[in-house]
Parts: structure tokens; C-alpha cells; sequence
């Protein structure tokens, strides 16, 4: 998994339970860096997951709640960092329909060897609604949760969509998100 | 619980692993740029060269995109079709084809691409000025769904191969034209032997009877009957030896390269040619013949190198020895004096067996494998020793080679002609003038011994060529005057001429033929006649051959 995701993730630990709580979780001997991560470098999934079920024992929050609040975050600063990809796309509907096609595909332009999930389009009425399929190697439908939920609110949307999910497997690699969004008074 | 100090002590710990972990990762990573960077610039150069290579190539090539429109194309193919590529790029690839063959394309080929992933063909196209380019082409579909086209012009290699073609035809007719030249010339002679003796007993048997008879008349229809019998056989012969018989001013070097590029058609991949000639070479021969005799010669020599070898014509003064010595000869058509030019085809093919090297010029046979047309090409070639245009000698030696040498020498003018305007000649003062006739037809011969006897003259009658040589041997002065005909088994009229003037030089030598096609225009001839022959004609021609001798022997009028 991508340095950068770790990164974000020590900012948003941070920032939701401070500094302590930081150096806490990153002192755990689980971890194969020794808690020392850089945005540029690779680290196994598994580091990631232990420092979020290490969490949500230190905390008593469920590991889904911490990464579908982790991926809220994740998507802010994502889209924070590059904002020349962001400006391709006219809404949010539209940038979800491009993950695959347009997003992704600029990723592997700067990390050829990135391990992406795929976000596969079934469904897709413009301005109205879209239905994706999420499938990963890893378990992380949660995550991919919160970063859906983190595009709507960057795209100020999040108050008049739906997301109904339908996870397609136990273990969180594969789910369905259907993302309706209903008509504003603007429209 | 750690102190604050010792949680600060860590952090700066993880904080140091970390920037020591990202040096690393980008130092490898500046490795990595590096070496992409050298594999870029080695990819650029070996594009920029393919590139270079494909704009160069004489084969056309060409890129469409998904719609079928002209993406890249190299100079040669837009050349191919009279444009420039710049005029092309951006069109769409029907216009290089007419309304029909772009709907064949679109309806026979393309669905053929697009389900096997290509098509080779043939195709014709439209050049800008309106004229077809005869193309092979080959398409490939790539995987966006655009077309690579490599083409390449045929025009020139469908016109060779319809000039080789019509070559082929054109020896193969003129192989039979001999071939039945021959079967012609051997007819005509046999029915010319036998009319002029059915008419020459009916002018016998007409002298014997009395003038206004019913006999009388009937034997006069024979004459008739006869005299058109030979109308039919002259006409016949007339269309076969006009053109060989043709004396004309002939440029040898002009014709040999006329020759070798009739035949460059036919030459095969693997035979080189070396040519060592002056830059003229005038002689006085028969233009038809000698032409027939290089392509065939040259024809032969292809056929019996072939895959590989090499061909060396040499024009010069003097004859070669390109077999040191050790090559087996045949030769035709001796004459004397120094050749004004020696003409050499010589080959490198495995040469002709021994047992086969006498029967080479024969009509149908060959030395070549079955498969190849049988080798009546060389009978035209002695048809020129034949005609004494040029004397021929074939050398051989197998697993070596064979040099056909055509020689040329000055041409006398013969005596015939010059015979004619002699005024009428005398007879001996004993008015005996013994006649010797050599017929290898009885008939015949027996026929012109009676006319001669019935004009005064004492004849006699040899059948075999050879015994009336002897006969003169023997007895040189017995006879004052030769009459022989041409064609006979045992040895021709012109050989027996020959070797009659060795014993005999002053002794005239008429000879008469009924083949009109390889007549020898000799010197040593006093006259030459043609089948009938007229009494009249005939005494004519023996007192005009007697009166010349007597003013070449200071016993003139």
C-alpha cells in the first residue's frame, strides 16, 4: 500500500485523537517500519490494519467506523493534493463514473506499481444516480464507504444523497454502492 | 506511561528512520529515472531509424485509423499512386481505388480482415492520373482497429512476365515454323522429284507422237497437269525462303544485344552474362536466320545451365580456346580464308554427351530433360553453315561447358547471276559433249539423261554420288560437264562439287534442287537450277557453262 495513505492516516489520527494518541499507535511492535512511514515509500496492508484495530481497542470505536471516517478524510485531502485531476469533472456523479477511467488511470502515470481497487460502473443516469462495484484485494469496503461519502461532501451534496450498500462478500473486498441524488432546488 | 521526553526521543526517531527511508527510495528511484531516461533515448534512436528505414523502403506502407483515413504513409506508397504523402494524410484509402474495386474491397476483403486479422492479394489501384497501379498488398489490423498496408508495384513485374510470356509463345511458333520448314523442304523435294519425272517422260513420250493426236493431246493435259503440280509446290516454297534467303549489311554487335534482350526475360536469377565485344561489327548475312540462331543459342544455353552459371558471348577476330584443347568439336560449313569475325556463346551448363553430339542439330532432339521443349533452336543455327552465311563449330566437354562459334567470312559473289549475261557459247568442234548426270532418283535422272540425248548431248546417269566422284577420279577427262542434283544420302550436290573441283577445277558443275529453302549461292557452280527444270533451260545452262570455260581457257569465239 502506498506511503501516502499511511501518511494521511497518522494526520488524521492526529487530528481526531492528537499527538499522543499518534506516537501511542505508531510505538505498537507490530508494525514492520517500526511506526516510520514516507509518503513515497510501499508498506504492507497489514500494518495499516493492525494500527486501525489497535485503535479501536485503545478507543472502543468499531474498526468500521474509524476507516469509514478515515476515508471521509482520506478523500478531502486526495482531492486537496490534486487538484488539477479534480477539475476534470463537472460533479460528483461524474467524478465517481471517472474513478476507473480518468483517476486511476493518472495514478498509475506517477505509481506504476500502485495496487489500486477497481471501481466498476453498472449503472450511471448523469446528475442522478450511479451505482458502483467495489472490489479490492484487501477488506477495505469501509473505507471505500467513506471516501463515497467524503466525495459528496467535498462536492457539498452529501445532505440530499442516498447510498445504499450492498456488501457482495464477508470480508469487505467486494460491495455495491447505489448513490442517488435527489433534485435540489437550484435544479 | 512514557515522559514526555522519551515520546518526543521516539518521535524523533521514527521522524530520522523515515527520512533515511525516503533518501533511499529516491536515490533508487533516481536510479530508476536514470535508466528509463537511457532506455527512452535507446528507444528513440532505434524508432527514429526504423522510422528513417520505413520512409526510405521502396515498399509503400501506410497507417488508417478506425475510419479507413490515411494516419502516416511513406513516400514510395504515395509515389506509387502519383502524390505526395502530405496530400494523402488526412484522405481516406478510397481514394486511391476506383467506385468498383472500392466496393469489392469493402464487401469481398475487409470483412476477411477484420474477423482473421489480415489479407494478402493482389489489387488494382488509381494513380492521380487516372492510369491503374497493379499493386500486391498486405493489410494488418491493429489493435485500435486501424490498418498497417505494405504494398508494393507489380506493374513491371506483370509486364515482364507477359513479355516472357509472349517471347516463350513467339520461339515456340518459330520452333515449329522450322520444324515445318524442314518437313516442307524434305516434301517439297520429293514431289518435285516426282513430277519433273512424270512431266519430263510425258515431254518424251509427246515428241514421239503425232502432233494433233488424241494421244498427243492427252499426254499434253500430263504436261499441263504437271506444270501446275509444280506451280502449287513453288508458291508453297516461295513463302518459306524469301526471308532466308536475304542477303543484308548486319551490325553482329547491335544483333547480339538485340538477341540478350529478348531473352533477358527468360534468363534465370542465378545465370550472370559476360559480354566482351567491340563497338561494331558489320557483315553481309541473312538478318532472319542468324537473330533465330542467338535467341535459341542463348535459349538453350539458360535451359541448360539453369539454376545457376554464367553465359560469356565474345565478338572478335579470332577464335578461343575455352576448354584448353580438351572439348570435343563439331563443325559445319568449312570455307576458306581468314573469318573477318568469330562469334563465341559459350556456357558453363554440363555440356552434350558424346553419343548425342552428332545428332545436335537434328530436328527434335535434345540434350535437356524431358520437360524441356526438344532442340530444334539449333537447326536454325546450322541452317547459316547451310546457306554458307557463316561456318559453325560446336565444342563440348562434359561437366564443363559448350561454346557454339559462328564464323564469318567475306561473301563471294556467286557465278549464276553472272552466267546470265554471257553471250550463247559454242560446243566442242567434235560436237560431242559428254554429260554427266548424278541423280540419286533413277526416275529422274533417267529422264534428263534422255532430254540431254535427245539435244545432242552424250549422257550418262550416276545414281550414287560417291561412285560418280570415283568415275571421275578415274577417267577426270571423260566428261565436260557436271549436272548434279542437290539432295542425296550419301553426299550432297555442293559436297560432291567440291571435292569433283580437287580433281577437276575447270570441270563446269551445274546443280539443280527442287528444295527451296537451303540452296548454297557458291562460287564454284556454274549455274544453279530449280526443279522442273526446262530442256531449253537446261541446254542453255550447259552451253553457257561450256562457252565460259572455253574464254577462261583462251579458247574463245
Amino acid at each position: 500500500m502506498k506511503g501516502m495513505v499511511f501518511k494521511f492516516f497518522e494526520q488524521h489520527v492526529a487530528a481526531r485523537l492528537g499527538e499522543e494518541a499518534l506516537d501511542d499507535l505508531l510505538d505498537h511492535p507490530g508494525l514492520s517500519t517500526g511506526g516510520a512511514y514516507t509518503s513515497v515509500g510501499n508498506y504492507p496492508t497489514s500494518d495499516l490494519t493492525c494500527m486501525v484495530t489497535t485503535l479501536s481497542e485503545r478507543t472502543g470505536l468499531p474498526v468500521k467506523d474509524l476507516l469509514n471516517t478515515f476515508g471521509h478524510d482520506l478523500f478531502r485531502n486526495l482531492a486537496e493534493g490534486h487538484s488539477a485531476i479534480m477539475a476534470k469533472f463537472d460533479d460528483c456523479l461524474d467524478m465517481l463514473a471517472g474513478i476507473e477511467s480518468v483517476i486511476h488511470r493518472d495514478v498509475r502515470k506517477l505509481y506504476n506499481d500502485a495496487e489500486l481497487p477497481r471501481f466498476e460502473v453498472m449503472t450511471h443516469e448523469r446528475g442522478q444516480r450511479i451505482v458502483l462495484v467495489y472490489s479490492s484485494s484487501r477488506p477495505f469496503a469501509d473505507l471505500a464507504h467513506g471516501l463515497i461519502q467524503g466525495a459528496l461532501a467535498y462536492y457539498g451534496v452529501s445532505e440530499r444523497a442516498a447510498v445504499t450498500r450492498k456488501d457482495l462478500s464477508p470480508d469487505g473486498t467486494n460491495a455495491q454502492f447505489d448513490i442517488a441524488l435527489l433534485r435540489s432546488d437550484a435544479d | 506511561m512514557p515522559t514526555e521526553s522519551e515520546r518526543l526521543r521516539r518521535r524523533l526517531e521514527r521522524e530520522k528512520r523515515a527520512r533515511e527511508e525516503a533518501e533511499r527510495l529516491l536515490e533508487a528511484k533516481s536510479g530508476e529515472l536514470f535508466d528509463a531516461a537511457e532506455q527512452l533515448r535507446v528507444q528513440t534512436t532505434r524508432a527514429r531509424a526504423l522510422a528513417a528505414a520505413i520512409e526510405a523502403a521502396s515498399d509503400g506502407i501506410a497507417l488508417t485509423d478506425e475510419a479507413g483515413v490515411f494516419t502516416y504513409m511513406n513516400a514510395a506508397h504515395a509515389n506509387m499512386f502519383g502524390y505526395t504523402a502530405d496530400e494523402l494524410i488526412g484522405q481516406p484509402w478510397a481514394k486511391l481505388y476506383t467506385p468498383a474495386v472500392t466496393a469489392m474491397i469493402e464487401k469481398d476483403i475487409m470483412p476477411g480482415v477484420f474477423s482473421s486479422g489480415g489479407w494478402r492479394g493482389e489489387l488494382e489501384g488509381r494513380a492521380r492520373s487516372g492510369t491503374s497501379v497493379a499493386q500486391e498488398v498486405v493489410l494488418s489490423l491493429r489493435a485500435d482497429g486501424g490498418l498497417v498496408c505494405a504494398t508494393r508495384d507489380i506493374s513491371k513485374r506483370l509486364a515482364r512476365e507477359r513479355e516472357t510470356s509472349e517471347l516463350e509463345a513467339r520461339l515456340l511458333k518459330a520452333e515449329r515454323q522450322a520444324a515445318l520448314f524442314t518437313m516442307g523442304n524434305a516434301m517439297a523435294h520429293d514431289f518435285n522429284n516426282l513430277i519433273a519425272a512424270i512431266s519430263g517422260y510425258a515431254i518424251l513420250l509427246k515428241s514421239e507422237l503425232q502432233e494433233g493426236s488424241a494421244q498427243h493431246q492427252r499426254v499434253g493435259r500430263i504436261l499441263e497437269a504437271s506444270e501446275q503440280a509444280f506451280d502449287i509446290v513453288r508458291s508453297l516454297e516461295a513463302s518459306r525462303t524469301e526471308d532466308v534467303q536475304k542477303v543484308s549489311d548486319i551490325d553482329l554487335v547491335q544483333l547480339l544485344h538485340t538477341s540478350l534482350a529478348i531473352t533477358e526475360g527468360i534468363r534465370p536469377s542465378g545465370i550472370r552474362i559476360n559480354v566482351d565485344m567491340p563497338a561494331t561489327a558489320r557483315v553481309r548475312s541473312n538478318e532472319v536466320l542468324l537473330s533465330r540462331a542467338l535467341v535459341n543459342i542463348t535459349k538453350n544455353a539458360f535451359e541448360a545451365m539453369q539454376p545457376e552459371g554464367t553465359l560469356s558471348v565474345r565478338l572478335g577476330k579470332e577464335a578461343t580456346a575455352p576448354f584448353h584443347g580438351k572439348a570435343q568439336r563439331l563443325r559445319f560449313g568449312d570455307q576458306p580464308g581468314t573469318p573477318d569475325f568469330v562469334m563465341e556463346i559459350i556456357d558453363t551448363g554440363p555440356g552434350i554427351p558424346p553419343d548425342m553430339l552428332e545428332a545436335v542439330f537434328n530436328p527434335f532432339t535434345t540434350t535437356k530433360a524431358a520437360k524441356h521443349e526438344s532442340g530444334l533452336g539449333l537447326l536454325s543455327v546450322k541452317a547459316l553453315a547451310d546457306m554458307k552465311f557463316a561456318s559453325i563449330e560446336l565444342d563440348t566437354l562434359p561437366d564443363a561447358g559448350t561454346c557454339i562459334r559462328i564464323l564469318f567470312f567475306p561473301r563471294a559473289q556467286g557465278l549464276a547471276a553472272e552466267a546470265a549475261s554471257l553471250p550463247f557459247a559454242t560446243v566442242r568442234p567434235d560436237g560431242q559433249i559428254h554429260v554427266l548426270v548424278v541423280d540419286d532418283d533413277p526416275s529422274l535422272g533417267e529422264v534428263i539423261v534422255e532430254i540431254l540425248s535427245r539435244q545432242g548431248f552424250t549422257a550418262d546417269l550416276e545414281t550414287n554420288p560417291l561412285e560418280a566422284l570415283e568415275r571421275i577420279r578415274s577417267d577426270a577427262f571423260h566428261h565436260d560437264i557436271l549436272v548434279t542434283d542437290l539432295t542425296m544420302p550419301e553426299l550432297s550436290g555442293d559436297l560432291l562439287a567440291q571435292s569433283v573441283k580437287q580433281a577437276r577445277p575447270d570441270l563446269p558443275v551445274i546443280l539443280y534442287s527442287g528444295q527451296g529453302g537451303y540452296v548454297p549461292r557458291d562460287a564454284i557452280f556454274a549455274d544453279i537450277l530449280t526443279k522442273p527444270i526446262p530442256p531449253e533451260r537446261l541446254k542453255a545452262s550447259i552451253e553457257q557453262a561450256l562457252h565460259r570455260r572455253s574464254l577462261h581457257d583462251g579458247n574463245g569465239p
